[in-house]
């Protein structure tokens, strides 16, 4: 059953050897999430050896298959070459992947994630806090899949959550007021979050990215949400990624 | 998988499963050498059995260098005792340091890391056999590491880290890296932009 040749872009999550010289790879493409073969890739003279590798975005043609969709044609768009010098920056960008994938599901016909990543790992090598862009990235994400944080109001009665520190809980994906807090005895599954930390959530949320630089974040701060925001995506996805804890390197 | 398989002999289907954890190989080709065992005749069959089996017994990883080799007690194997220490070229795998050695390019010894760092599978740099190569360094016989890891993404991260580590804690050794760049009988058109980026940078001036 061979179908005509279909095109599609996306970056490459994951490779692995198959055989004397095949390659199979994970892509996140403009399409969902999707796996391939590229035959005689690992051999140095075929026209596909050097695209096949993780981190990069490109553009391919494919046979449709109903096991293993077969890659006819690769080019590069582009490399992240910025990031693959730097070893804490190849750390980042794999979670970035690693997160991606998880939350990407096959065939959905909707590339926003593609774009979300990215944009992500284009602008990682110029920041200047990227635990700060891996915080955003990750708010932003979860957002996308329809596991945003519920910020401003209590997951429990809805009702406006005034300027105090709050009780977060992953497992619900949002904030308990004060007296939903008291009366449901909620301690043990929810932790407490400083008005600061609210605030730099609440900032990213309304995508006011450049008052962050303002505030002169501390990377304690930043790290402090980002657990909250981990805690979550452990709780979404039922696991711990595997490249959660070489992310803050 | 049809239900005739399992009117096979046990002992064929055994045959079968034990193909298939081999890397590579699916039901399918599993069946056809399991049939071809079949065939083949006792003699040739044997000195495959007995080749499996001396390799699994009387092999093992060497202490200092991590290499395959068969001298089971001893801190050192051939490579360490025969070859230059000074040089010392690290690999990912064991099959990376054969086929160096079988080039003979490499008058040195090596270092065998059995693996590479690769998060997205979970293997961080503990994993590898760094700390051996650290005990190593340790004992100021090498004056240059040749770092041999793959030109893949994983392959650049671990050779990244282990420049790091070394070039901050063994100031006096030399470190270097296979050049990147065009492969032999490729064409430049269809080159990938790593690889192009670092032709361009470990281009030679011609003499
Ligand atoms: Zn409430
Ligand atoms: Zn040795």
């Amino acid at each position: 059953m061979k179908g005509p040749n279909k095109h599609l872009k996306g970056i490459i999550t994951r490779c692995t050897n198959y055989k004397e010289s095949d390659r199979i790879f994970t892509l996140i493409s403009d399409d969902g999430i999707m796996k391939f073969i590229a035959r005689g890739a690992k051999k140095p003279s075929s026209k596909l050896s050097g695209h096949i590798e993780p981190l990069n975005y490109i553009a391919l043609y494919y046979r449709p298959s109903k096991s293993l969709n077969s890659v006819s044609q690769v080019e590069s768009i582009h490399s992240f070459l910025e990031i693959k010098k730097e070893y804490n920056l190849i750390l980042k960008a794999q979670y970035m992947m690693e997160l991606a994938e998880s939350l990407s599901s096959e065939n959905d016909g909707n590339s926003s994630i593609l774009n979300l990543l990215l944009s992500a790992l284009k602008n990682i090598h110029i920041s200047k806090i990227p635990t700060l862009d891996i915080l955003i990235f990750e708010f932003e994400i979860l957002k996308l899949q329809g596991f945003g944080i519920s910020l401003f109001n209590c997951t429990n009665c809805n009702k406006e959550l005034e300027r105090a520190e709050h009780y977060f809980s992953s497992n619900v994906g949002g904030f308990y007021c004060a007296r939903c807090f008291e009366s449901k005895s909620l301690f043990s599954e929810s932790v407490k979050v400083t008005i600061d930390q609210q605030l730099i959530l609440r900032t990213i949320s309304r995508k006011n990215y450049k008052d962050l630089i303002n505030f002169n974040l501390s990377e304690k701060e930043i790290d402090n949400c980002r657990k909250l925001i981990r805690d979550s995506i452990r709780d979404i996805i039922g696991v711990q990624l595997k490249t959660v804890k070489f992310s803050d390197l | 998988m049809t239900s005739g398989k399992n009117s096979l002999p046990v002992e064929v289907q055994k045959l079968i499963i034990a193909f298939s954890s081999l890397p590579g190989i699916g039901p399918k080709t599993a069946q056809r050498l399991s049939y071809f065992v079949l065939s083949q005749n006792k003699e040739e069959t044997l000195k495959l059995a007995g080749a499996l089996k001396e390799v699994k017994e009387n092999l093992s990883y060497c202490r200092t260098c991590c290499f395959i080799t068969s001298d089971k007690d001893s801190e050192n194997c051939y490579y360490c005792y025969e070859k230059e220490s000074e040089q010392v070229c690290v690999v990912e795998n064991v099959i990376d340091a054969i086929t160096i050695e079988m080039s003979g390019i490499h008058k040195g010894s090596f270092h065998v890391l059995h693996g590479a760092i690769s998060p997205m599978n979970g293997i961080g740099p503990e994993k590898l056999k760094i700390e051996e190569l650290m005990k190593r360094l340790n004992k100021g016989e090498t004056k240059e590491i040749i770092l041999a890891t793959n030109p893949t993404l994983e392959g650049e991260a671990t050779g990244m880290y282990l420049n790091k580590i070394i070039s901050e804690n063994y100031k006096n050794i030399k470190l270097t890296k296979l050049a990147r760049g065009l492969a032999s009988g490729t064409d430049l058109e269809y080159s990938d932009f790593n690889t192009l980026s670092n032709a361009f940078q470990n281009r030679t001036s011609i003499d």
